[in-house]
């Protein structure tokens, strides 16, 4: 124990000395001094490696040593986020279908839609067709103009499905026969024989009839 | 000299009478023949025809449906759907409603919606408004119309203020081809407005159809539609599984009733690493 005590003030004595030689007013001048007199350092390396290894060792600086370990963390939890599968569909809510899903119902129903209106269309066509100018049935009853109105009605919901290419040939018979209705129900009654002898004839020598046929044919096996 | 003024007066109605019938005739043929042009899809010279007919005879009893057909025959020619669009309008503004022409009048609102939206989607942002504005129109055909089309717009923005008009439509409608037309424009707009409208009114009880298709594991197809439009979606599968379908014994309607009659299970075709599955919810 008299030893530490002695050892202790021999250090003191020595501190004592020591501060007693600085000469503290020309201290700052002489570290300025010696610092600028210094040779430089070594450039730091550039790019990332600069950044791990400024002095151009490997030496890892503690900041940038976790700036890396962050990164690394990121990046294996990003990819454990995004390897994971797509949230189950069973999950989600509402309704849903893609595009092309849509189009293809849409597609389908204008199918479906345009094989009635022709249907329908033929019907009426015919008994047009059939009666005779002059005659008490072939004026257009009230009934034939009211359902050609209502198959122009149809016709205009259908008409941007018929735009598309899978359906030109059925477009061309469903314009025809709109212009038809079109004339027809804006006669009405008051149809003259004249006109009706014209437009049966323009039915006859355009084969419409057939044509509707042909086109009910390609519909009927052409599903979506 | 009595008998003499009589004669002449005779004379001088008979000459008018005969212009004017043979100005009836006249309009009449051009027309006639206008209309056997436009039958024939013969466009230019249809208009033509008309437009004579308009000069010749401009208080023609066929003025107005001479204006719709030239509009008609404007708008079915290449690059002239500016004319055709100002031809509509002027049609509109001049039938009388009601008249014998009024028949004509709902057609020419279609073809204005449609040109409207061929214009807009070649970026004439105004043409918007004559779509809109028809979404008001006491015509629930030319309403329901100007719906449809604005369904078909990208910007959702836009094709949302179809929305109220297409749910009218599903929740009031009688007819079932407008009501599925309806349902389908709201699924491509705005899905979640379809699940909010009230569908029970028509059908016994609003249930949801899904149909996934997995290809080695993998979703291939991945629906969730209104049960209403069931028929509809099992027609618009592809057709790579519609043929698997159709080979495993099943047809549309045979999926339908078993799954109509099982409730909620699963209907599950396995064929050759892809699985399709067909469930109510």
């Amino acid at each position: 124990m008299k030893r530490v005590i002695g050892a202790a003030s021999l250090v003191k004595n020595e501190m004592e000395r020591a501060m007693a030689s600085v000469d503290w007013e020309a201290l700052p001048a002489q570290i300025t001094d010696r610092v600028l007199a210094a040779e430089p350092r070594p450039r730091r390396a550039r790019g990332i490696a600069g950044l791990f290894f400024p002095s151009g060792r490997p030496v890892l600086r503690p900041a940038f040593a976790g700036a890396a370990l962050g990164l690394v963390a990121g990046a294996l939890v990003m990819f454990f986020v995004l390897r994971r599968p797509a949230p189950r569909a069973e999950a989600r809510s509402g309704f849903f279908a893609s595009p092309e899903f849509i189009e293809r119902a849409e597609y389908e129903m204008a199918r479906r839609e345009t094989l009635d209106y022709l249907r329908n269309s033929q019907y009426l066509i015919m008994d047009f067709v059939q009666s005779t100018p002059g005659e008490a049935g072939s004026r257009m009853d009230p009934a034939a103009s009211g359902r050609a109105r209502d198959l122009l009605a149809k016709k205009k919901y259908l008409n941007t499905q018929l735009d598309g290419s899978r359906m030109g040939q059925a477009k061309a018979i469903c314009d025809q026969i709109e212009f038809l209705f079109l004339e027809l129900s804006r006669l009405g009654e008051g149809l003259p024989e004249a006109e009706i002898r014209r437009i049966q004839s323009l039915i006859e020598d355009s084969r419409l009839l057939l044509k509707i046929n042909l086109v009910e044919k390609e519909l009927e096996e052409s599903e979506a | 000299m009595r008998t003499t003024r009589i004669i002449i007066a005779v004379a001088l109605l008979g000459a008018l009478g005969a212009g004017a019938f043979a100005e009836t005739r006249d309009d009449e043929h051009l027309f006639e023949e206008a209309k056997v042009l436009i039958f024939d899809k013969n466009w230019e010279a249809a208009q033509a025809k008309l437009e004579s007919l308009l000069k010749l005879y401009p208080e023609s009893s066929l003025k107005e449906p001479a204006l719709f057909y030239r509009a008609k025959c404007l708008g079915e020619r290449k690059d002239r759907a500016h004319e055709a669009f100002e031809a509509y309008d002027a049609f509109l503004r001049d039938v009388r409603p009601g008249g014998r022409n009024s028949s004509l009048l709902e057609d020419a609102e279609v073809s204005l919606i449609d040109l409207a939206f061929g214009l807009y989607e070649k970026g004439e942002q105004s043409k918007l408004g004559a779509i809109e504005t028809r979404l008001r129109n006491p015509n629930k055909v030319i309403r329901y119309y100007a719906a449809f089309k604005l369904s078909y717009i990208k910007d959702k923005n836009v094709s949302g203020r179809a929305v109220p008009v297409l749910k009218g439509i599903v929740e009031d409608e009688r007819d079932p081809e407008l009501r599925d037309r309806a349902r389908i424009a709201l699924l491509r707009v705005d899905p979640g407005a379809l699940r909010a409208v009230g569908d029970d009114r028509h059908e016994a009880r609003a249930r949801v159809l899904r149909i996934q298709v997995l290809e080695g594991g993998k979703k291939k197809v991945d629906i969730n539609i209104p049960w209403a439009l069931a028929d509809l979606a099992l027609q618009a599968i592809p057709d790579e599984e519609k043929t698997v379908i159709r080979r495993k014994g099943y047809d549309v309607d045979k999926i339908i009733n078993e799954l109509a009659k099982s409730g909620s299970s699963i209907l599950e075709i396995n064929d050759e690493g892809s699985v399709i599955r067909i469930w109510i919810e």
